[in-house]
């Protein structure tokens, strides 16, 4: 199945799967890596890296298949104990992890896995489950003995065309036959066989059908590329159409069993689909070799025998390599004079592979699941006879016999064993008839086995005339084949209809190029150990989405109880409507109305609240999402600059709104970056200081009131004011002046400021600049706030705080300057008022004594730009907010009350104008908008004013001191 | 009367694509997302013509699954085809013994799916 046609919803759900399954991979190796021989983690990485396996095999995303694949069987070797967990091993998983996220992450966002180049990884992890892990040249080799991977991933095994003539090629018909020097040669299939063989067919007229379907799809590509020849670029959508009639073709021959068709239109599909996205050019010689194509499908179809449902095949492997060729070159010129004319009628009468031949007419992948079917059924028939042999009233174990009787008619009718068929169909209604009397069963066992003794032998026969042995009773799950190349002596691709013949013929793909062929499970035992998905330990890990994705998870109870709010909701309005109309006809007393009015909105205000936490509650995700990328980016930045570090992560558990958890990863790379790179010293430096060698950094999570907070931590070198105030003057970022009036809080907050770069080496705190003003902005944006704490020679402490919810708050609603405004709950530690006359003046800066602190003193108005009141006044209000553990007193002129407000974002436009101090706007019962003050801001907004009136006085009294 | 299926499999992505492969294939399809939900969907449509499930699954595993279906006489005989990862004897074993019919180790090829589900649909 190609990936270019999947439902893309399926292809998102895989998105979703396939980054779960790596994110609970990633963490847990880290963890083995610290404890090797905890064989628990293995189990937790191999079974996501299985069902990644499964779910790329399934959807035939064969690269990630193959690479999940090795992946699997170096975690299964570890598992078993038959390797050790080493270092050189831990990098090799981790590089194969790495490459699987990147072409997920590819295929998500371009729809193709992209050329990721897995085959390096491959032959190392092959090598290393040799027990070659060191010699690494030998692993090349090998690697580059086998067939090289395809440049785009095919849902079957091709062989790539080899440069080394052998055989003659078709003779071109008109263009000169010139071998360019490349000398691409395309050989015919040595082992083609033109023996006609049955199609699969579903019912009457199928056949008739898809051969209808093909004439039409022929006659449209001849249409589609004439077309494109008069306009060979420009022409997107005669490329897609001309791609899609190849795939629809693929698709029917696939289905219809046709394998010759089949291969070949795959080919043309793969070419075309190059084209498409810009890869190839597409050229007159591409459109004569498309053309060319077509003629030969035509034959094809040709061949098809209605009346027997069988098709007598040609040998299209000439073609099919030419298609390919041009494909890998990304350009006809190496195949240049051999297609223009019809590849091959030839027949090149080669023994087929025993199985194909000697199936007579059976489509060997029926034969192949009829045989696992059957064995299935005797083994459960063979069970339910010794449990019925014990006791006989087993009602279930009577249903099963009949369930596989009937299973065995069903099969053996598919397959057309009419006989049998009618064999069994009179077993399954003895049995029916037993079960529906009040019959011992016992005295049907007898004849029962007897019976099941005679079905065996017929269906033994009808097997033995098909020609297959069974390969251990399930031939479906064929061995894997020794990876034994030998490009040159097959080059006909292999259809893909027929994956059994894996085992029979030597087959030279490589196991890890193409395991979806192979579900392998005897001689990979391990893999299929149960592994019971909701014992996992971190279970909590695969609930959680992954960062990126713009789907959701909830938790379908959240959703029934959601809907049951809404039905409340419905019922309340219905009740509204009802009141409406008792008003209208006054006919009740209007003081009842009123009554039962406020009673209705007192239902409305329950069930709004119930519909907000409902909602936010389905809006939570544990923060974990984002913390787990932090023990691999710790280890690499670790392994990078010799540190020993220590990551110590706590509150992974702690849950925040989804739009939080998705904005606050690249920050929090950043601050854990620096944290490692420049806040922890060098080993040396450490143990000259007298701390341990090995760093430690910590990312916490936490609930804080209504908000969450996230701390980085580090017990590194710590910054030191003075030092970032140097640089800080260095740059330009402030002015000498500007420095001395700053505290060392508001130093430590310089690292946030633009331009406060780290290109120059300042020994304790280089770096530390680098892009920390986006950080800041990215925060604000959360509208969060972060504080910095720093202790020279202890370490740095940087605590991120975010709303709970970006969409709603508490906040307390305050007058200024007759314009209303909001303040968050949360930064809001009190309210009071004091008398104008208490007001001291503390270094040019308004301050009042409330309970024995100096509180610093700021009219609010004066902050926004709004007319001053406050010398007029006796008494002010004042709210009192808290920034982390800055506090501040904002003069407003009426207190209002608390109130939940919903945030709306100022908008573009006014986002343009930089307005200080505002973080957002809401709009009000009565439909007034009213703006929501941001806290962090009012308070820098504040210092810089006590500062520039600083300056302004200095100034002042300097020019005093000059006179 | 196109012949019903129900699909029971927490991973999305596979059921997803098994439904969208019998749909292709022109059966009528229902899909569950895990046991629990696979038998209330039973219950609500009925009866169904065939059941493939999944075996590791959260809340209700397919086996649990399985056997609670055949518990009931009217489900008693509806063709089970087991969708599982693990393909041990054993499991294949317990699968069949529980009440499947036929057991399929994942990831198994969908055309091999549909032929096997035409197969027990007879």
């Amino acid at each position: 199945m190609s990936q270019d046609f999947l439902d893309p919803e399926i292809l998102s759900d895989f998105f979703i799967e396939a980054k779960e399954h790596l994110e609970t991979i990633e963490p847990n190796l880290l963890e083995l890596e610290k404890t090797p021989e905890n064989l628990g983690i293995l189990n937790e990485i191999f079974r996501p890296m299985h069902s990644l396996k499964g779910a790329s095999g399934f959807l035939g995303l064969n690269k990630i298949n193959g690479l999940a694949h090795k992946a699997e069987n170096i975690l299964d070797e570890l598992r078993q104990g038959s390797m050790q967990v080493t270092e050189g091993i831990m990098d090799l998983i981790l590089s194969a992890t790495d490459a699987l996220r990147t072409m997920v992450d590819n295929l998500e966002t371009s729809g193709v896995e992209g050329d990721v180049d897995t085959e390096p990884i491959i032959a190392r992890i092959e090598a290393a489950l040799k027990g070659e892990l060191e010699s690494a040249p030998q692993a090349a080799s090998e690697a580059a003995a086998a067939p090289e991977p395809e440049p785009e991933p095919m849902p079957e095994p091709v062989v790539e065309a080899v440069a080394e003539p052998k055989a003659e090629p078709e003779p071109a018909a008109d263009s000169a036959p010139v071998v360019p020097a490349s000398a691409f040669v395309p050989e015919p299939d040595p082992d083609f066989d033109d023996t006609p063989y049955a199609l699969t067919t579903v019912g009457e007229g199928h056949l008739a059908d898809f051969l209808e379907e093909a004439q039409e799809i022929v006659e449209n590509l001849n249409r589609c590329l004439l077309a494109l020849e008069g306009e060979p670029d420009g022409a997107d959508e005669l490329i897609n159409d001309t791609f899609r009639y190849f795939h629809n073709l693929k698709g029917n021959s696939g289905i219809i069993g046709f394998k010759e068709l089949n291969s070949l239109t795959h080919e043309a599909e793969t070419l075309l689909n190059r084209v498409r996205k810009g890869e190839i050019a597409s050229s007159q010689s591409m459109i004569d070799l498309l053309l060319a194509t077509v003629d030969l499908i035509e034959t094809l179809v040709s061949k098809v025998n209605v009346e027997a449902g069988k098709v007598e095949p040609l040998d299209t492997s000439v073609m099919a390599q030419v298609l390919q060729k041009v494909t890998e070159d990304g350009g006809t010129a190496a195949v240049h004079g051999l297609f223009a004319g019809k590849s091959s009628d030839q027949k090149d009468v080669v023994e087929e592979p025993a199985e194909s031949v000697a199936s007579g007419g059976y489509d060997p992948e029926d034969v192949a699941l009829f045989m696992t079917t059957i064995d299935q059924q005797f083994q459960a028939v063979e069970v339910a006879f010794r449990m019925l042999r014990e006791d006989s009233g087993q009602k279930d174990i009577i249903d099963g016999l009949f369930r596989t009787f009937q299973t065995i008619q069903n099969s053996t009718g598919y397959m057309g064993f009419d006989e049998i068929r009618e064999y069994a169909g009179r077993t399954v209604g003895l049995v029916d008839q037993a079960r529906k009397s009040d019959m011992d069963f016992a005295l049907m066992l007898d004849i029962l086995e007897q019976e099941y003794a005679i079905l065996r032998d017929m269906i033994a026969k009808a097997v033995e005339s098909l020609g297959v042995t069974p390969v251990g009773g399930e031939p479906e799950n064929a061995p894997e084949p020794e990876p034994a190349p030998e490009p040159e002596s097959e080059p006909a691709p292999r259809a893909e209809m027929k994956p059994e013949s894996a085992a029979a013929v030597p087959n030279p793909v490589p196991p890890a190029s193409n395991p979806v062929q192979k579900p392998a499970p005897k001689s990979a035992p391990a893999a299929r150990k149960p592994m019971t998905r909701a014992s996992k330990p971190n279970g909590g890990q695969t609930q959680a989405k992954p960062k990126v994705s713009s789907t959701i998870r909830v938790d379908h109870h959240k959703l029934d109880h959601l809907m049951n709010v809404i039905g409340e909701l419905i019922i309340n309005r219905n009740r509204y409507a009802m009141l409406a109309r008792a008003l209208e006809e006054g006919q009740e007393e209007v003081h009842v109305v009123a009554q039962q009015l406020t009673e209705t909105t007192y239902a409305m205000a329950r069930i709004s609240d119930d519909l907000q936490d409902t909602i936010m509650k389905v809006r939570m995700v544990p923060v974990q999402t984002v913390f787990s990328r932090f023990p691999r980016l710790v280890r690499d930045l670790s392994r990078k600059s010799g540190k020993q570090v220590e990551l110590i992560m706590e509150g992974e558990e702690t849950e925040f709104d989804k739009s939080v958890v998705e904005e606050i990863g690249d920050p929090l790379v950043h601050l854990v970056r620096n944290a490692v790179d420049h806040g922890l010293e060098s080993e040396d430096e450490r143990v000259a200081a007298g701390k341990k060698p090995k760093g430690h950094v910590w990312l916490r999570a936490y609930h804080k009131g209504n908000s969450v907070a996230i701390e980085v931590e580090d017990d590194g070198r710590g910054m030191d004011p003075e030092k970032l105030k140097q640089v800080a003057i260095r740059k330009g970022v402030i002015s000498p002046v500007e420095a001395d009036s700053m505290d060392d809080r508001e130093a430590l907050d310089l690292i946030f400021a633009p331009g406060f770069s780290s290109a120059e080496k300042v020994t304790d705190i280089s770096g530390r600049g680098v892009g920390m003003d986006v950080v800041k902005t990215n925060i604000k944006n959360l509208k969060g706030s972060v504080h910095t704490q720093s202790e020279v020679g202890k370490g740095s402490k940087l605590t991120l705080t975010l709303p709970l919810t970006l969409a709603i708050i508490d906040a307390l609603m305050v007058q200024v300057g007759g314009d209303t405004f909001a303040i968050p709950l949360d930064a809001v530690s009190e309210t009071t008022k004091i008398e104008t006359k208490k007001l001291s003046e503390v270094n040019s800066r308004k301050a009042v004594e409330l309970r024995g602190e100096v509180l610093g003193i700021v009219e609010l108005a004066e902050l926004l730009g709004l007319p001053q009141s406050m010398e007029e006044r006796e008494v002010l209000p004042m709210v009192i907010i808290q920034d982390n553990d800055r506090r501040l007193g904002l003069v407003v002129d009426r207190l209002l009350e608390r109130q939940e407000i919903v945030i709306k974002p100022l908008g573009q436009y006014l986002n343009n104008f930089n307005l200080k101090g505002l973080s957002g706007a809401t709009i009000m019962g009565d439909g007034s908008v009213v703006l929501i003050l941001d806290p962090h801001e009012i308070y820098s907004l504040s210092t810089q004013l006590g500062r520039k009136q600083n300056t302004l006085a200095e100034g002042r009294a300097a020019l005093a001191g000059g006179k | 009367m196109p012949k019903h299926i129900l699909i029971v499999d927490d991973s999305k992505t596979v059921r997803n694509l098994v439904a969208f492969i019998m749909k292709k294939e022109g059966f009528k399809v229902t899909t569950a997302e895990d046991g629990l939900d696979g038998l209330e969907k039973l219950y609500s449509l009925g009866l169904v013509d065939l059941i493939v499930s999944d075996v590791n699954m959260p809340r209700m595993d397919g086996l649990t699954f399985i056997k609670t279906v055949r518990e009931q006489e009217s489900y008693r005989d509806i063709p089970i085809v087991v969708l599982s990862t693990e393909g041990q004897d054993k499991d294949i074993q317990t699968g069949l013994t529980v009440g499947a019919n036929l057991y399929m180790v994942k990831p198994a090829q969908p055309e091999k799916l549909v032929r096997n589900v035409k197969m027990l649909l007879g």
